[in-house]
């Protein structure tokens, strides 16, 4: 199990990560296991935040997704972050906005993140759309990511541990064809802030959910060093946990002893008995 | 509440706007069914817990389900209704944490369907029939934005026939206090040592307040219903029991007391392991329990020892046809 908290960002285009990239001094990584990557990812000193460029559009960003989640381990306390440019009536260009709920345009399809816990920030509805839009509606935002990268992490991690956060770039004002690499760097680089707000939030809550967890080295140490089946590893995870809790000592010296997984599980499943101790 | 999720049918029932207008949440999130946003299975129940959102919906259909068995308080008949999924409470022991995978709120708006068909039951039956309020909620906790003790009091007023049982930890009484008692509506309490409810009942109102507003409910002539359920175990649970029934009889009197029941920690199986994946560092969890069917529970000689002990108290004070085990 991992015991770092780690931050999956998901981005469409360079120009998008530049600012993050420098911000956060991630490096890029070239080459992992000997396999050259398909797609460009950065990664700060302690590999706490990986940075993946997707490329536009719904099946880039679900590719993207899927590749950095594997490629860090998939772990189940892991988080998620999509941010980037986005077009909206509601809301002035250079304005960051959380999406809280979130619809496949072609699909009509939804997905609610919880935003409850991020305080102070301006949210709506993030509509994604398999092509570049004209026209935009009165209320709410339009990208071309958002859904795809809600849809696959959330089949990962619980909802709780994804966001999307969108920089309004184009409305019927602004056109978008008027946006360029330097404007969209330039709106990244001034909502840093609260790109920063959503990562530190994300790292946090992926640390908690870190703390939270069993400690699995036990468990680790206990396979070692006998067989356990199936059934028995259940048991194993049962007892340490309530050992844990209950006596909260290292058990490996207590069960060293011990010739085989059966009689490991039955002097556990005694020394439990032996200090059933009050709930409170 | 920072934020309100409405289903579109609803939104200008009369009263989402005024549970609105008394909120002023910070973001409305509009939805087409309340499930899209609180049936997902990848949600984490502990994340939300820390902040939940509302959910205003209006409930579709079985208004009114049959109680599971021995969850009854002496009826041949017992039904439960929900107005309210979830609880501003946070007890571990308590099964809704592992029912939902969301913790955000929900209330159903509609509850002219609920009464409608609450009097369709209670005109058929011949029997008194029992309606239990406080099975996937608290039905006091609440009150000040759902009015249900406001508008279902006046409702069930009338209906003679129709028992309504209210179960709290709140002590949210001031519409009790309000109104007029009348007999076919008991307020149950539940209760536990202050000990055991600091550790393992979270943002519950302390005891010595929840057993005042239950004397000011009894005196203002109620019927208190007293539910030990479930009973905890704790090295000096004799001590600790022993002086909490004291406590409770020097308050109120065994003629204010409709009913009282008494039932051990116990679990759904499947629930259970949902549960201590959630808070696999939580004492209460620790504790062993054992199947007892598709229900984890105590050991069974404890759980009898734990019954028997609290039985005894009790009987000292009311009489034994008013005490009833829970098993559900």
């Amino acid at each position: 199990m991992n015991s770092k908290a780690v931050l999956n960002i998901v981005v469409a285009l360079h120009c998008e990560a530049k600012a993050i990239i420098s911000y956060f001094h991630l490096k890029k990584m070239s080459i992992v296991n000997h396999i050259e990557l398909a797609f460009p990812i950065f990664t700060n000193h302690n590999q706490s935040i990986y940075l993946i460029i997707s490329g536009v559009g719904k099946v880039k960003t679900a590719s993207a997704t899927t590749y950095l989640f594997m490629l860090t381990g998939c772990h189940k306390q892991s988080v998620f972050l999509n941010y980037g440019i986005a077009g909206s009536l509601e809301f002035s260009c250079g304005q960051s906005v959380l999406a809280n709920k979130i619809c496949d345009a072609s699909t009509q399809r939804k997905w609610f993140p919880f935003v409850n816990l991020l305080k102070n920030m301006r949210q709506s509805v993030l509509i994604t759309h398999d092509r570049p839009q004209l026209t935009y509606p009165s209320a709410g935002m339009l990208d071309m990511e958002g859904a795809a990268f809600f849809h696959i992490a959330s089949t990962f991690v619980t909802s709780e541990q994804i966001q999307v956060l969108k920089i309004i770039s184009d409305n019927s004002e602004q056109d978008q064809a008027q946006l360029n690499e330097e404007s969209v760097h330039r709106h990244i680089i001034n909502n840093i802030p609260e790109i920063e707000k959503v990562v530190q939030y994300l790292l946090n809550l992926s640390q908690t959910e870190l703390n939270n967890q069993f400690i699995s080295e036990w468990i680790t140490e206990f396979q070692a060093k006998w067989h356990f089946t199936f059934s028995q590893r259940i048991q194993l995870k049962e007892y340490l946990r309530r050992w844990k809790i209950r006596l909260n000592y290292s058990p490996m010296e207590v069960f060293a002893n011990e010739i085989n997984s059966k009689n490991v599980i039955k002097k556990l499943i005694n020394l439990l008995e032996e200090n059933e101790v009050s709930t409170p | 509440m920072q934020t309100i999720y409405i289903e579109k049918a609803i939104a200008s029932h009369p009263r989402t706007l005024r549970i609105i207008q008394q909120l002023q949440p910070e973001n409305i999130i509009e939805c087409d069914f309340y499930k899209e946003v609180f049936n997902p299975k990848a949600q984490n129940f502990r994340i939300q817990k820390q902040n939940p959102a509302l959910i205003l919906a209006e409930k579709k259909n079985n208004f009114i389900s049959k109680s599971p068995p021995g969850f009854g308080i002496g009826g041949d008949v017992n039904y439960y209704f929900s107005h309210m999924l979830n609880c501003l409470f946070d007890c571990r022991y308590c099964f809704l944490q592992g029912m939902y995978s969301s913790a955000n709120y929900v209330v159903f708006v509609n509850y002219e369907d609920f009464m409608q068909e609450i009097v369709l039951l209670s005109q058929t039956a011949v029997n008194p029939i029992y309606f239990f309020s406080g099975y996937d909620c608290d039905s006091l906790a609440y009150e000040p934005v759902t009015y249900f003790l406001k508008e279902f009091l006046p409702f069930f007023q009338p209906l003679k026939n129709a028992i309504l049982e209210l179960r709290t930890k709140s002590t949210n009484i001031k519409e009790l206090l309000h109104v007029s008692a009348f007999k076919h509506c008991v307020v149950a309490f539940s209760l536990n040592p202050d000990e055991i409810s600091q550790a393992i009942e979270k943002k519950v109102p302390p005891l010595a307040k929840r057993l005042q507003a239950m004397q000011e409910v009894a005196n203002h002539g109620w019927p208190i219903g007293l539910r030990f359920d479930p009973l905890i175990y704790h090295p000096n649970f004799k001590l600790l029991y022993q002086d909490l029934i004291e406590t409770i009889f020097k308050l109120i009197s065994p003629q204010q007391i409709h009913s009282i029941s008494v039932g051990t920690m116990r679990f759904p199986e499947k629930m259970y392991q949902t549960i201590v994946n959630l808070y696999p560092n939580d004492a209460l969890l620790a504790h062993p329990l054992y199947k007892q069917g598709k229900t984890m529970a105590y050991r069974d000689e404890l759980e009898q020892s734990m019954k028997a002990w609290v039985y005894e108290l009790l009987s000292n004070h009311v009489n034994q046809a008013i005490l009833f085990e829970c098993k559900s």
